[in-house]
């Protein structure tokens, strides 16, 4: 650590970096990606608050004699849903390690591409469950309950939603430019933001599905 | 993440998919646990809710080590730190909400969910609805308020 610091100057980002001796922060793609985690963690503290919210409106008050959990949530469509999101993550590591592994852009662009689609798939399920939920009455304005699930579940498709415009952008550039620095930087950050929506899904199906359900 | 250095890429390109594959194989495993157990029923709420949550965090884990690839390596500790450091803030702000927000409710309504209030007057006793009329002079206190 001391003999770190005497090889760089200390504070450059206070704060953001504990210690110069970090390779990865030593270029600009590594800084770019420290600076997404901030990003990311502060997005994490949104999705928890949202989180916390809701399990305050678990309470029979706040269902205000409107649909409970265990009326409203299908186990075959949480599954479903996570199934896919799960399966996009794995495929966009197959994405990641083309990109890291220098394989044809040709393969790097199938991975994206099947991650793209079973984010689609993802947010096709959830858009019909709310489609479900609305036709059935269980609309935001109708308890606290309610207002605090579309607060959050939708938040996170939200995500995926940008997400996959980002995916979409991304295989544009890879098509038209080919798999440059910048594209390596970007799609490093992607994959971070990729992988981060499943973790906060796995609150979602925990928290939201088999809490309300159990 | 990083394979060792003395791999060739073939083989550091096996040990990086090997990770990948492993992650998901965990997070496979640690999703089906607690949704089967949730469709089959038949056990506790307090043992289901219990395996839900630990199961929760345990893939939470896994998620971070394959996926984010942050792990316990120097190499990877400022990373960790923002997210234990973020976590840490999640968990007292989370936490305290539930917390706060339970405690008022608790003293509001005196210990009655209003849902259930109207289910119970019928056949509650003399001490029980004591409680209630409690519960609702409060309601109707706040309602002259607004």
């Amino acid at each position: 650590m001391s003999h770190a610091a005497t090889m760089e100057p200390a504070g450059q980002n206070p704060g953001l970096t504990f210690g110069a001796e970090h390779a990865h922060d030593h270029d600009h793609a590594g800084k770019a990606l420290s600076g997404f985690w901030l990003f990311m963690m502060s997005d994490l503290i949104i999705f928890g608050l949202f989180f916390a919210t809701y399990g305050t409106m678990l309470v029979p008050m706040s269902f205000a004699g409107g649909p409970t959990p265990k009326e409203l949530f299908e186990i075959p469509g949480a599954a479903m849903e996570t199934a896919a999101l799960l399966t996009s993550t794995l495929t966009f590591g197959f994405a990641s390690l083309a990109v890291k592994y220098n394989f044809a852009k040709g393969k790097v662009l199938g991975w994206l591409a099947i991650t793209l689609a079973l984010g689609m798939v993802f947010l096709g399920l959830e858009i019909s469950e709310f489609a479900r939920m609305f036709a059935e009455g269980a609309v935001p304005q109708r308890s606290g309950f309610l207002s605090s699930f579309f607060g959050l579940v939708p938040l996170h498709g939200a995500h995926v939603t940008a997400g996959s415009i980002w995916l979409i952008m991304m295989m544009v550039q890879i098509a038209r430019g080919g798999i440059t620095d910048s594209v390596r930087s970007r799609l490093a950050r992607l994959a971070l933001f990729w992988h981060f929506l499943d973790i906060i899904w796995i609150g979602i199906f925990s928290v939201v599905y088999l809490g309300g359900l159990a | 993440m990083s394979a060792p250095h003395n791999l060739s890429p073939a083989e550091a390109y096996r040990h990086d998919l090997k990770g990948y594959l492993t992650g998901f194989v965990l997070a496979v495993v640690l999703t089906v646990i607690p949704f089967a157990m949730v469709a089959k029923g038949g056990m506790s709420f307090n043992t289901v809710i219990g395996t839900i949550v630990v199961l929760g965090l345990i893939q939470v884990v896994v998620h971070v080590r394959y996926f984010l690839h942050v792990d316990l390596s120097p190499e990877r500790r400022e990373d960790l730190y923002i997210i234990l450091f973020s976590a840490l803030l999640l968990f007292i702000m989370a936490a305290g909400t539930i917390w706060i927000l339970a405690n008022l409710q608790d003293r509001m309504m005196g210990g009655v969910d209003m849902g259930t209030m109207h289910m119970e007057s019928g056949s509650a006793g003399s001490s029980m609805s004591g409680m209630q009329m409690n519960g609702t002079t409060m309601k109707m206190d706040g309602a002259a308020k607004n």
